[in-house]
Order: structure tokens, then C-alpha cells, then sequence
């Protein structure tokens, strides 16, 4: 099974929301929703605080919660790897994957009422691109690949440096990985 | 210090920064069919015990109740789906591991069983209507009458069908909910039986408001004070369950304890929905009197309902993202309507 991940260092970004940009014109999404987001965590005490910015997205969990719940099929893993994407023609829009996902990464498309999410850009991938935040990402921060594969960059990423996904204690097992 | 604000805008339409995906339409589903549930319970057991003669509503009146509640509930879900032409979408797959699957196919098998115990209560229950029907030009005679003819001998059998169904319409209800590991509280097996319980319950009043004889609502009644019982027990746990749990379980119970749905919660479902008619049941033990028993009926209906409506609101606050700190729409809105010009303020 193919394992796509994506690694996000936080010590790079710089929060220019490039991606979140670049997600939007690829992937034509409507005035007002969004697939991708950026979050600017602060910790500390002032004066010694520390900022990180965090590129969030569907986490394409291993063990997703909204394939799960959907009781149409339609919110499925593409082609055997761990991609969740939905297939619109099957969704009838009920939510309940909406429910299921614990980062609410999921949203209605308006106006055609199917449910839509980040793909990681399957018809990028499927050519060998790498997805359009990534492929976007002025300060290089955004790696993707196969973790599967020992030689592929994420894997030396997260293999070399420490890493950390979203409330991986949801058992949904996240594949989105942030560098610290 | 800890705080995690948006630097992109992240407002998806009823996900966030409040997730308000299921409204009334499903709490009025989940009420109406946890009812019709146990109304073909309790008719499939006078049914199968043959208490015609003690319980006439039972027997022939109250499937065409449930099956007219379950429509309009059906109804109210079907409005509810985003893409409502897709509906046929469930039939195409059962889906093992989505509950909500298994829901879309137990209310295709409850369906023909509650038509055929509707119909073959039909002519006693409601002789006029099945007049009209016999009557009706060209299908009447050789049409309306085999079938009534052929759900009259297949009432026994629909019967015991129905009290199975029946458990599963209720009960999946709470197992939908309680799936939903990403939403607090929801997430609790306690749900399953809760929702069980208390369309029975709410099913037993249906059964006292329209009871035929007065054996037939002094039963029912000493039947709803036993469900009351037990619901209000399986309520405690509930809470037990919630404020034992993790940080996030007592978070999202905080709701009805000193949170907004607190008034809702305690006054309305516990004190009205469960707590009067339960009195009022236990007052009725040896004689039970119309108008009272009738009342103590419509609060638990009521009760039945806000228990629904309840429980879908407080699953939807609380999330495993913290939104309060990532979303924070009073900033926004102050950025956006302090009438300052954002230019000008250094």
C-alpha cells in the first residue's frame, strides 16, 4: 500500500499562507470554504515567546474515521494508498463524515452540496507532482512522498528530525507530519 | 502560554468555527422514529399476545400512527441531506462498518412490516377509511381487498418481525450517534440504549393518549413508569460515564451543567419530560384517569423530543480542534466594524 505523507517544517514557514493560495486556484475551491489553513501557534511567557506556523489540511489519516462512518462509500482511500478523497457522484451529503473527522477538515461545497476536502491533489499526484501547496512553498517548507519508501525525502525527514502530528490520540493515525 | 490563532481564514460554512451540520430536521428523526419504533413494539407484542380485546388501539389503531410519524420523520431526514436526488445512494452499498448504513436499510425493512400491521388494522380500527378504500373506483373490490385480506393473515408473523425492527429502529438511532469518536459527547455507548429506552417510552405514551379501553392505558401507563425508570437511570450513567471521562467527555457534558443547554436539560427533559410524568404515573399505580394519564403522555413525548434535540446540539459543540483559540470571530468582527481605519492607526 502506498503511504503518502506530508512534512511541514515548522522552522521554515514563515505563515505566508502561499499554500492556502495556491490550494484555491488549483483546485478551484468557492469564495468562502477552504481545504487548507494556517495556524500560528505562540507559546511562552513574554518576553521569551516562540511562534511556529502550522500548514494544516485534511490529515489523511490511515485509519480514517469519515471512509468509515460514510454510508454510501462514496468517502473512500484512492487507489489502495491512504489518500481519503470523496467520490461526489456517490454523496448524498448526509454529514456524517463531517461528524467523524476530528479535525473538521471536511466542508459542503457550495452550491452542489457534495462534501469536499483537501485530495493532496490526486490528479497532481497521480503524474508524480507533488501537491500545489507543496509545489508552491516559497520558503520550501512542505515536503511530500511515500513513507513506505526508506530513500524518499520524508522519510529521511522524519527519520532525522523530531516530529509531531495533530492528536494522533484519535487513533485515526494522522499523516500529516510538522518538524520542529 | 499557549494560543493558537488563524493566520488564513478558516470558515467553512457550518463546520467552523461551530459545527451545526444537524439541526431540528434530525433530532425530529430521531424522536419520530425512535416513537414509531416503540409503537411496533408494543403493537407487535399485543399482537403476538393477543390482547385484541384489552388492547384495541394497540392492535389496530396505533401502526397507522407510526407509520404516518415515521413518514414525516423520513421526511424531515430526507431534507436534510445536501443532495437529496442522490437518496437512492444508500440502497447501492451496506456499508458494515457505517452505522448509518445499516439505519438506511433497517428503515427499508420496518417500512413493509408497520404497512402490513397498519393495514391489517385497518377495518377495525378505522372502519370508514376502509370503506372508502373498499370503494375506491376500479382497484376497491379486486385490489384493496386481497391485500387487506392478505396483511390480515400475515399480521402474526408481521408482528414479531415488527418487535425486532421496532428495538433496531430505536436503538441504531444512539449507535449512529455514539460512533462519532471525534465528537465528545457523543461518544458513548450509553446512547444506544438511552435512545432505546426512550422510544419505547415515548411509544407507551402514544398508547395511552389514544388508549381504546381503560385496562388498555392503565397498562401502558404502569409499563411508561417502569421505561421512565430506566431511562432516567440510564441517564445517570450517562452523566456519570461523561464526568469520569477525559478532559474532553467533561467538557462537552459542562453544556448541560452550568452551560447553555442547562435550562433545556434539567428543567425541560429532566423535570418536565421525565420527572413529572414519572410522578404522575406512580400517583395513577392502582387507577389510572384520563385526562391525567393523558397529560403525563404529552410531557413525555415532549420530553422525547428534547432529549433528541439535546443531545444532537451538545454533540456539536465541543471537537477535538480547539476552536476558541484558533477561530476567534469577536476579534474579527471588532477588525472589521471598529469604524477605524486600519491604516491610520500607527
Amino acid at each position: 500500500m502506498a503511504h503518502y505523507v506530508m512534512v511541514i517544517d515548522t522552522k521554515t514557514c514563515i505563515g505566508c499562507t502561499d499554500c492556502v493560495d495556491a490550494c484555491r486556484m488549483e483546485n478551484n475551491v468557492p469564495e468562502g470554504l477552504c481545504f487548507d489553513w494556517v495556524v500560528e501557534v505562540t507559546t511562552g511567557r513574554y518576553p521569551e515567546l516562540k511562534t511556529e506556523f502550522r500548514s494544516e489540511r485534511c490529515n489523511h489519516c490511515s485509519r480514517a474515521t469519515c471512509v468509515t462512518a460514510c454510508p454510501t462509500g462514496a468517502s473512500q482511500y484512492w487507489n489502495d494508498s491512504n489518500i481519503v478523497v470523496v467520490d461526489a457522484s456517490r454523496c448524498t451529503g448526509c454529514k456524517a463524515c463531517i461528524a467523524a473527522c476530528p479535525y473538521d477538515a471536511r466542508l459542503i461545497m457550495q452550491p452542489e452540496g457534495y462534501i469536499g476536502k483537501c485530495t493532496f491533489c490526486v490528479h497532481r499526484v497521480q503524474y508524480g507532482l507533488d501537491p500545489a501547496c507543496v509545489a508552491v512553498c516559497p520558503a520550501k517548507a512542505m515536503h511530500f512522498g511515500r513513507l513506505d519508501d526508506p530513500a524518499s525525502e520524508v522519510f529521511q525527514l522524519l527519520e532525522s528530525r523530531e516530529s509531531y502530528s495533530l492528536n494522533p490520540e484519535t487513533g485515526n493515525e494522522p499523516n500529516v507530519f510538522y518538524l520542529r | 502560554m499557549h494560543e493558537e490563532v488563524l493566520s488564513s481564514v478558516m470558515a467553512n460554512a457550518r463546520v467552523v468555527p461551530q459545527l451545526a451540520i444537524w439541526g431540528w430536521q434530525i433530532a425530529i428523526y430521531l424522536f419520530l422514529g425512535g416513537f414509531t419504533g416503540g409503537i411496533m413494539v408494543f403493537s407487535g407484542w399485543a399482537l403476538i399476545t393477543g390482547r385484541d380485546e384489552q388492547t384495541p388501539f394497540a392492535v389496530s389503531r396505533a401502526p397507522l400512527v407510526g407509520f404516518v410519524a415515521l413518514s414525516v420523520g423520513m421526511t424531515a431526514l430526507f431534507s436534510d441531506l445536501e443532495r437529496p436526488l442522490h437518496v437512492w445512494r444508500f440502497y447501492s452499498i451496506l456499508h458494515a462498518t457505517s452505522p448509518m448504513s445499516w439505519g438506511a436499510w433497517i428503515l427499508l425493512l420496518v417500512f413493509p412490516a408497520i404497512i402490513v400491521l397498519t393495514l391489517a388494522g385497518l377495518p377495525l380500527g378505522f372502519p370508514a377509511l376502509t370503506k372508502l378504500l373498499l370503494n375506491l373506483p376500479l382497484v376497491g373490490k379486486p385490489l384493496v381487498q386481497p391485500v387487506f385480506r392478505l396483511c390480515f393473515a400475515l399480521r402474526r408473523p408481521a408482528a414479531a418481525l415488527s418487535m425486532g425492527l421496532g428495538i433496531a429502529l430505536c436503538i441504531y438511532t444512539g449507535i449512529l450517534l455514539s460512533s462519532f469518536n471525534s465528537r465528545p459527547f457523543w461518544h458513548s455507548a450509553l446512547l444506544g440504549p438511552l435512545f432505546l429506552v426512550s422510544g419505547l417510552s415515548t411509544g407507551a405514551a402514544m398508547m395511552i393518549l389514544g388508549a381504546g379501553t381503560a385496562h388498555e392505558r392503565h397498562l401502558f401507563g404502569r409499563i411508561d413508569l417502569g421505561l421512565i425508570l430506566a431511562e432516567l437511570t440510564l441517564l445517570g450513567l450517562l452523566l456519570i460515564d461523561m464526568l469520569n471521562g477525559n478532559s474532553m467527555q467533561q467538557g462537552a457534558v459542562a453544556y448541560l451543567l452550568g452551560g447553555d443547554g442547562t435550562m433545556l436539560f434539567w428543567a425541560g427533559f429532566v423535570g418536565f419530560g421525565l420527572g413529572l410524568p414519572l410522578l404522575l404515573e406512580a400517583a395513577m399505580w392502582r387507577r389510572s384517569f384520563m385526562l391525567l394519564a393523558s397529560f403525563a403522555s404529552v410531557l413525555v413525548l415532549v420530553g422525547g423530543f428534547l432529549l433528541r434535540d439535546i443531545v444532537v446540539t451538545a454533540g456539536q459543540q465541543t471537537s477535538w480542534t480547539q476552536l476558541h483559540n484558533q477561530f476567534n470571530s469577536d476579534l474579527l468582527s471588532n477588525l472589521r466594524n471598529d469604524g477605524e481605519d486600519p491604516n491610520s492607526r500607527f
